[in-house]
């Protein structure tokens, strides 16, 4: 069954069609709830709210070929919450970790020392086009931006990433 | 540069997926099952059994209509800006307006022309040129004939004190604000001694909604009975009532005969069907407070019933 039938379901209160949407989409979430904050439990936490967020207002979404998009959105701010609320944390652990082991070259530091370094907001867009692969398109609807914004933030992220990779590597 | 985001890619999809994974997903579904449980506001239209409360809507569709033919108003009226609008109405209401914020319903007016009263809603933000109404809805119902207004995005209501002089209008036999718990709209209902026939108009620059009144035909000789709860003062109690009821067909707020106030669940042709309707809401909706089924006519105001009654 596709994915707007059961999101139309789903939306007039079919508990049944929701659980499928989500169990096609819980992967995506974890991953980037992952991506953001590195740490099993709390992703997982992540992944919770989200869900509880959008089975307590599916009846508010209008048109059921966005679920995915509106999915992803509400993923997105619980992470964001998630992150400012634990904000401290994070953080601290953040730049010892950075100091002591610069430029390890496995693929998964480098992954994540990229991310670091880039805004909130170019990270998400990062995250969503090159990791999650979404069309531009579908990445402005779910941030809620004009398509040129999201454009140029995502030309800052890839601007920045590169030099980040490139500094990287002459530690290395 | 691709290599690297290839690299990149190539960790993300290494992310190992827990165990656990699904487990959390359905934690999130059972959380929300409660909080709707606990809230029994369950925001989704009640699903009606039977055909009998659907027969209900049918027969009890607002009689009161709309003015055919009703040109020439414009000019009567000297104060006006350019017309937006005339409302369509469909089963008693309708709705026009723009989204706006922290406007102020600043005055109401009342002008008598022969056959015909206006009312004549004004709104003004303190922070720019009110050029244009802010989003608005305006219902007709009926049992007692009553009109209620109500206007989002609105911080103020400094008509409020206006709604005394509705009262001299030949139709109006009160006008009273309505509690909400929403602090960006405000409401008012205006009740009718008789059914009217209406109009409304909605006009920027200024902005202003404009509802024509005249005498109405149709008066309703049957009895309904009305599903409610018992009267209050308004309150918060009241204003919940309301919130834990939201979805209910035909949900209003009324004034009762002594002045205090209530939520009516939908209005119904018989006895049984209340009592049906009664039990659904408890059932299917969670609603746990009292209900009570009364009996009224059409132009009667709905009666004081305390809840130890």
């Amino acid at each position: 069954m596709n994915v707007e039938v059961l999101a139309e379901r789903a939306i007039a209160g079919d508990e049944d069609s929701f659980t499928t949407l989500i169990q096609g989409m819980q992967e995506r979430i974890y991953r980037m709830a992952f991506s953001y904050v590195r740490n099993k439990d709390e992703a997982l936490e992540i992944v919770q709210e989200t869900v509880y967020k959008a089975y307590i207002s599916i009846h508010k979404l209008q048109q059921p070929q966005y679920f995915a998009t509106w999915l992803t959105r509400i993923a997105v701010n619980c992470a964001l919450d998630h992150i400012r609320k634990s904000q401290k944390i994070i953080y601290m652990e953040k730049e010892p970790e950075r100091s002591y082991v610069p430029g390890q070259k496995e693929e998964i530091i480098d992954l994540y020392e990229a991310l670091d370094g880039l805004d909130e907001k170019s990270r998400m867009v990062i995250v969503m086009r090159y990791l999650e692969d979404l069309p531009l398109k579908d990445i402005a609807e779910i941030l809620e931006q004009p398509l040129s914004s999201v454009k140029s933030v995502l030309y800052r992220g890839l601007e920045k990433l590169k030099i980040n990779l490139e500094e990287s590597e002459h530690l290395g | 540069m691709d290599k690297q985001l290839e690299m990149m890619q190539q960790a993300y999809n290494d992310i190992e997926i827990p165990q656990e994974l699904s487990a959390a997903a359905r934690k999130g579904i059972e959380r929300g099952k409660q909080h709707r449980r606990k809230n029994s506001v369950v925001r989704r239209s009640l699903k009606w059994g039977g055909s009998a409360a659907a027969a209900v809507l049918v027969s009890f569709t607002i009689s009161v209509n709309t003015m055919p033919a009703f040109a020439g108003s414009l000019e009567q009226v000297p104060v006006l800006g350019k017309l937006v609008k005339v409302l369509q109405f469909t089963q008693g209401s309708a709705g026009g307006g723009t989204i706006q914020d922290g406007v102020d319903v600043d005055f109401i007016a009342l002008k008598t022309q022969g056959e015909r009263d206006q009312l004549i809603l004004n709104f003004a933000n303190p922070d720019e040129d009110q050029t244009l109404a802010s989003s608005y809805n305006v219902k007709f119902t009926e049992y007692p004939y009553t009109m209620t207004i109500s206007v989002s995005g609105a911080r103020k209501f400094s008509a409020a004190k206006d709604l005394e002089t509705l009262k001299e209008s030949r139709f109006v036999e009160d006008a009273y604000p309505l509690i909400t718990l929403d602090d960006s709209a405000i409401r008012f209902s205006v009740t009718f001694k008789e059914p009217v026939a209406y109009e409304v108009k909605e006009y920027k620059d200024p902005a202003q909604v404009v509802i024509t009144l005249k005498q109405g035909a149709g008066d309703q000789k049957q009895p309904v009975y009305s599903l409610r709860t018992p009267s209050q003062p308004a309150g918060e109690t009241l204003a919940i009532a309301e919130e834990m009821l939201f979805g209910v067909e035909g949900l209003r707020m009324l004034k009762d005969q002594k002045g205090l106030f209530l939520v009516e669940a939908g209005y119904y042709p018989t006895e049984e069907a209340a009592q049906e309707a009664m039990k659904q809401i408890q059932t299917e909706h969670g609603y746990a407070e009292p209900l009570i089924v009364e009996k009224r006519m059409a132009g009667e105001l709905p009666q004081m019933i305390s809840a130890d009654q």
